[in-house]
């Protein structure tokens, strides 16, 4: 088969990308397969491709509820109509629509939660399922950053349907996390395909101020002299859009803040407003990147630390997929890892919280009523946050059925809690080592990930290996801007609906 | 650098939050409006736009209709700071708990502010507040599908991501199926119909949210900032330029072949509370106010309340049954006379034996009829 021929015909590509042929070579041989690609390198394509030269459905589990939404739209904008989403964004009635109708789609995206519920999982068991794709497959890793107890029953659920050919991709994985993949998904014999973290047009630097003020003005300088477009990534959405604020006053105006708390049309509006060119500069919270195909982004500026290597990883690597040369540069300020091990801990309960909710929930309780029991009222009681309460109700829920009392239950969560503590708390000084680290950080990427130092130096490679940031202005002064001419609103609406072509 | 932007950048360090916006003078005119008969709550309740009949009421009867539900975010906190401001600033003073009336000064403060900025005209709250979301997004994707359609462009983004609008649209082009070309010329013709007016209105608040073919469109805050508006006075046109597309749309549906499906299964807002159609339908069928009492295990003054509902509602409702009419007659004389709302000062002006309920009753056929 000429995987070439069928690539072009298929997505109008002329060669794959690093990784993609072998994994799609190997799900064609039939074998289970772990991918581990970098973020915008293409996951996607391979089940897509897989999926269309196979028959029966293609059934992809994915964690994050925007994620699978930006994926299943950025599918259907290619063209591709034949997929579904089954997650709780639809309500009752268009649930029922999809679930009648499922033997219709080719392409499945489901929620974990949602292959709990069992009239939808027996309509799946139905299927022909020739394929089943774990996206962001670390989150099936209690060693992973972003563990999910819900992953953990992948395993179960794949028997049940058959262990039919199974692809768990992810974008980062240790070797630890490969291991729980492969047991969890109770894999026969994995293929495992990795390419290599590294990203040689990206130049990493870190830069030390004395506090948060100091920061703002480096971001201002910043995003006068550095060739654009770019992403400047907050931990906070006030700062972000404070930060906006500062910027536009300081004449810089193609900024825009995106964050989770605005609306859905904002959003959309603003990334592709980004996309366009019509906004060069976003700052963002860790809600903005996933599913933007911006291929010309030319820095990435973090002005918070991210809580884990992981998480910096992916989003340095939205700069210079175009390959170009670009930049990713990291802000500290002493003392910025507190605002990092607070946010870790909003999102696990104390175990004051949870002795607290052991007083007081009925111990006589049956796996049916437990929902039923732990309400609305009882979480603002314990003072528990929405994703607090998530992971306890999610844990709950998932180990109910195992022998034993809600008392038991409850001692294990908090074993868990305690080491998921742990753990996030060693991510973010793994963070905090590597940005106070005096060697070459492009090489401490590469061995956190358990990849060899790089064989031959780059130029522009890190701050400790020398980078000029000269390069990375722009080669002519920043064009004139082209005014949105205040032109009348019959003006606007015709370009609008007029070809382009014909418009002016 | 000139002292005036080191303060604006002073400002945004120190992170203040501006109370005073268009938002405020807005809650101000209200203020004036129910002249310390209500509490500010009921300004509250009616700019969320509670679907309570006391709320419902009030703003027939102060008038206020067309700001219901105008902020549906709108916190109780920052409300509240709102108030504290008037108050600090002396535009308001306080006649009793949660009681306010406005100051001369507060009044002249209001009057400069709706010189600049009056409130837009065309906005109508309670009539549209039901449809008006689903209008902009159908609005939205059609002119996006549109622009896509005649740029042959089948590879984007949609706007609106709801199975419900996204339905809407195909079901709307199947139903016209027109030639790309045609459906578009089509469309602009009517929206440029539609919004091409003396009145005042500001399509360019509307028309520059509008994306197409690789022209995205702006958000709120950059449309507001782009044409140097308040944010919350901007929100008020966008509302009040959408009001007046339905209003037209509605009026002369005949001239808008494509725009009229866009009040598509548009139902005027229920205006009767399910328990005073309950009411009604006694009433309709001879039963009195006791009667309905004992029936339905309620009290006098809830039948009462369902009433003035009704009242306010029914244009044809008679009140006759429980005010005869030339008591009626009175209560209006007094009404008209004391230009106030407030029982108490009408009851004691009549000096007779008329209760609450009756002098309500004839409140609500003063007030404005929905």
């Amino acid at each position: 088969m000429n995987l070439e021929g069928t690539l072009f015909e298929l997505f109008g590509f002329k060669e794959f990308r690093p990784g993609q042929k072998e994994i799609i070579t190997s799900l064609l041989e039939n074998k289970d397969t772990i991918g581990v690609l970098p973020t915008g390198t293409g996951k996607s394509l391979c089940y897509q491709f897989v999926g269309n030269i196979l028959d029966g459905h293609v059934l992809i589990v994915s964690p994050l509820l925007s994620l699978m939404q930006d994926q299943v739209e950025q599918m259907k904008a290619k063209g591709e109509k034949s997929v579904v989403a089954i997650n709780s964004f639809l309500n009752h009635d268009q649930k029922n629509v999809v679930i009648h109708s499922l033997a219709s789609y080719k392409f499945i995206f489901i929620s974990p939660e949602m292959l709990q519920v069992e009239y939808i999982f027996k309509k799946l068991q139905h299927l022909n399922i020739s394929l089943f794709v774990i996206d962001e497959a670390h989150c099936i890793s209690q060693w992973g950053y972003d563990f999910r107890t819900d992953y953990l029953k992948l395993g179960e659920i794949r028997k049940q349907l058959q262990s039919p050919l199974t692809l768990a991709l992810t974008a980062t994985a240790t070797t630890e996390v490969t291991k729980d993949i492969i047991l969890t998904l109770a894999i026969q014999q994995a293929a495992i395909y990795e390419t290599t973290v590294d990203r040689p047009n990206i130049a990493i630097k870190t830069e030390f101020y004395e506090d948060m003020k100091a920061k703002q003005l480096a971001v201002i300088s910043h995003l006068k002299n550095l060739e654009g477009p770019g992403i400047i990534y907050f931990s906070s959405k006030k700062l972000a859009e404070q930060t906006v604020e500062l910027l536009k006053l300081h004449g810089i105006t193609k900024v825009m803040a995106y964050h989770g708390g605005m609306t859905h049309e904002d959003r959309i509006l603003i990334q592709q407003q980004f996309l366009y060119g019509q906004v060069d500069y976003i700052c963002a919270t860790s809600a903005f990147g996933m599913g933007i195909n911006k291929e010309d982004i030319r820095f990435v500026i973090h002005f918070h630390m991210p809580l884990q290597m992981e998480s910096y990883l992916q989003e340095i690597g939205r700069a210079g997929r175009d390959g170009k040369q670009s930049i990713a540069i990291l802000l500290y300020a002493n003392g910025d890892e507190s605002l990092a091990l607070q946010l870790a801990e909003g999102e696990l309960p104390s175990l004051s919280q949870l002795d607290w909710l052991t007083h007081e929930i009925d111990h006589s309780v049956v796996k049916e009523n437990v929902t039923k029991i732990l309400t609305e009222e009882i979480r603002h009681r314990g003072g528990f946050t929405e994703i607090q309460w998530r992971v306890t109700l999610d844990y709950i829920q998932s180990h109910f059925d195992q022998h034993g009392t809600l008392n038991t239950i409850m001692n294990k969560f908090k074993n868990f809690v305690c080491t998921r503590r742990n753990l996030k708390i060693k991510k973010i000084f793994e963070m905090v080592n590597f940005i106070k680290k005096t060697d070459c950080k492009r090489n401490a990427i590469l061995n956190h990930f358990g990849e060899p130092d790089l064989a031959h130096k780059i130029s522009n490679c890190c701050d400790h290996c020398g980078l000029n940031l000269n390069d990375f202005h722009p080669i002519k002064s920043k064009s004139e801007e082209v005014k949105d001419e205040m032109k009348d609103w019959v003006w606007k609406l015709t370009k609008l609906l007029t070809p382009i072509d014909k418009g002016e | 650098m000139n002292q005036h932007l080191f303060s604006k950048i002073m400002n945004v360090l120190v992170g203040e939050k501006r109370v005073e916006t268009y938002l405020s003078c807005l809650i101000l005119s209200c203020l004036q409006k129910i002249n310390g008969e209500r509490t500010t709550y009921s300004i509250y309740h009616l700019l969320k736009g509670k679907k309570s009949s006391q709320t419902i009421q009030d703003a027939h009867l102060f008038n206020m209709t067309n700001l219901f539900q105008t902020f549906p975010q709108l916190s109780r906190n920052f409300f509240e700071e709102i108030i504290r401001d008037l108050n600090s600033k002396n535009y308001i003073q306080i006649v009793d708990v949660d009681k306010y009336k406005i100051t001369t000064r507060g009044m002249a403060h209001l009057e400069q502010t709706l010189i600049k900025m009056p409130i837009p005209g065309a906005l109508n709250g309670w009539k549209y507040h039901s449809i008006q979301e689903d209008f902009w997004k159908r609005l939205t994707l059609l002119i996006q599908v549109c622009s896509n359609l005649i740029n042959y462009n089948s590879s984007y983004i949609p706007i609106q991501n709801d199975n419900k609008t996204s339905d809407w649209v195909k079901e709307i082009l199947i139903k016209l199926s027109k030639k790309r070309e045609e459906l578009s010329n089509e469309l602009l013709q009517e929206v440029i119909n539609c919004l091409n007016t003396k009145d005042e209105i500001m399509p360019e608040v509307v028309v520059w949210r509008l994306t197409g073919h690789k022209q995205i469109g702006l958000t709120s805050v950059q449309v507001a900032e782009l044409f140097k508006m308040d944010m919350n006075y901007f929100h008020l046109h966008f509302l009040s330029t959408i009001h007046y597309m339905i209003d037209r749309i509605s009026a002369s549906r005949n001239q808008y072949p494509i725009l009229q499906n866009l009040l598509i299964d548009y139902q005027k807002p229920i205006v009767l509370t399910n328990s005073s159609l309950v009411t009604y339908r006694y009433l309709q069928l001879g039963y009195n106010i006791d009667e309905i009492a004992s029936a339905r295990n309620l009290k006098n003054s809830t039948i009462e309340d369902h009433i003035v509902e009704i009242a306010l509602n029914e244009t044809d409702f008679s009140l006759e049954p429980f005010v005869p009419i030339e008591v009626e007659h009175k209560i209006r004389v007094v009404i008209q006379k004391l230009n106030s709302k407030q029982l108490k000062m009408i009851r004691q002006e009549l000096k007779e034996n008329i209760s609450y309920f009756q002098i309500r009753l004839v409140q609500a056929r003063l007030g404005e009829p929905i």
